[in-house]
């Protein structure tokens, strides 16, 4: 999977954000704010394919955490992205 | 100009160019509410929202607009560059499907006139602007025959219709030769330099079915027909974003344009005049190199201060409510009566003599309808 190349992060105001365009014009747009360890994330894979293994792998070296608990935030990471069709 | 008007030409001035061509912006600090909102506002109006909010973006935290403001801003602009993704993929799919029916397709303005900017997807538009190397009316029956409804078949200048959710309008003639002489002669010289240099350029598009290369007009081409398509938008409503693709044709094609060429049909045309003044302001308002130019001209600080001025600030006449026929002409009277030195610097007449032309033109026009086989 990879990070749809239309969608990046914009800084508004301190915070992550991204801005998902909906087929029907301005209504439809959703707009979605990222924490500092998802934003990390996606600037780090975005460009490239990559799976769940890699996104844990990933946050378990950067913040020493329990692997379980990276596995699980991995997870939840991919969830919330493909729920937000951002994922292809 | 006003304090908004100075920090939008700021900014728009340092997201046309890049590397060491690009001008650092230097506000004021804490421009303000209420100068962010007016700000905001103009590159609305002016029709490039996603290229200053590229500024915008850059600039160090503590002076970005306020959330609120930056938020719409961001919105706006990504509405835009999604729009021209949308355009670009609506474009590989019209080309394709004309080409299966051996029909060329050439994209004009749009998508033709981004490429000559850093990032292409920032430059705003609205529509697809195609040309079918004379296949105008077998075009719109393929259309027709897709059960897609055509608008304005036979208008003098183009149909329209929709294509994945783009409106896209196919040119009959680049020009409206129907109502302006100069537009007649300019017509031609495009059709010449289309027939004798063809399409030299491509862009590869991406559609929804497969890649393909879309033939563009070559820089000489839009540096005429660019020209004269602000200049047409000049008497009634021209924005920064025309003013924006000549600077950026210059600045990036410039070496690609056969100038005494260009300078010849402008000169006969009467439009060097216009062409002079917006090359001033792309040099003196959006950091054009003066080496760029078309030609030596003879300045006019003044004049070109004025026309931007006209452009960043332009008069609204708007009709009072549930007015009768007579408050409506009597505001169009108006309109023209203020334009008289836009007419006379384009068309080298008045508006109201422009009009009675436009109207005997009318009158003496004979369309007839072309039926599908």
């Amino acid at each position: 999977m990879r990070i749809k190349q239309e969608y990046k992060i914009r800084k508004i105001a301190g915070q992550n954000i991204v801005i998902m365009q909906g087929q029907h014009g301005a209504d439809m747009t959703r707009v979605m704010s990222l924490n500092q360890t998802a934003a990390w994330l996606w600037e780090e894979l975005q460009g490239r394919n990559f799976e769940e293994e890699e996104v844990a792998a990933k946050l378990f070296s950067r913040f020493n955490t329990e692997l379980p608990t990276a596995i699980r935030d991995a997870r939840e990471w991919i969830r919330t992205l493909k729920s937000h069709n951002i994922l292809e | 100009m006003d304090l908004a008007g100075r920090i939008f030409l700021q900014l728009l001035r340092s997201s046309l160019w890049e590397g060491k061509e690009r001008a650092p912006v230097d506000l004021p600090d804490e421009p303000g509410r209420e100068t962010w909102q007016a700000v905001y506002a103009i590159s609305l109006r002016q029709q490039v929202t996603a290229l200053v909010h590229e500024a915008v973006s850059r600039l160090p935290e503590h002076l970005q607009p306020p959330p609120d403001i930056s938020l719409r801003w961001a919105v706006n602009a990504e509405a835009s560059i999604s729009g021209y993704r949308k355009r670009l993929r609506a474009a590989g799919d019209l080309a394709a499907l004309f080409s299966s029916a051996g029909i060329g397709m050439m994209v004009l303005k749009g998508p033709a006139a981004a490429r000559y900017y850093p990032e292409p997807e920032l430059r705003q538009s609205s529509d697809l602007d195609i040309w079918l190397f004379g296949h105008y009316d077998k075009g719109n029956c393929l259309i027709s025959s897709l059960g897609i409804p055509i608008e304005g078949r036979y208008s003098a200048k183009h149909s329209v219709f929709d294509f994945e959710g783009i409106t896209v309008e196919n040119h009959k003639s680049f020009l409206d030769v129907e109502s302006y002489s100069v537009d007649r002669f300019l017509e031609n010289e495009l059709a010449i330099m289309l027939g004798e240099d063809g399409p030299r350029e491509q862009l590869t598009v991406t559609g929804n079915e497969a890649s393909v290369r879309i033939p563009v007009p070559s820089p000489t081409f839009d540096a005429l027909f660019l020209c004269r398509h602000a200049s047409q938008h000049f008497v009634r409503d021209m924005t920064l974003r025309q003013v924006c693709d000549w600077a950026r044709l210059l600045g990036s094609a410039g070496k690609r344009i056969d100038r005494e060429r260009v300078v010849r049909a402008l000169e006969r045309s009467g439009q060097m005049r216009f062409a002079d003044i917006l090359t001033d302001i792309s040099i003196r308002y959006l950091g054009l190199s003066p080496e760029s130019r078309l030609q030596d001209y003879r300045q006019d600080p003044d004049l070109s201060a004025k026309v931007l001025e006209d452009t960043l600030y332009p008069k609204v006449y708007i009709d009072p409510p549930s007015s009768g026929t007579t408050a409506r002409y009597f505001n169009k009277y108006r309109r023209m009566r203020d334009s008289q030195w836009k007419y006379r610097m384009v068309y080298g007449k008045s508006a109201f003599s422009r009009t009675y032309t436009i109207f005997a033109d009318k009158i003496r026009r004979n369309r007839r309808e072309r039926k599908c086989p």
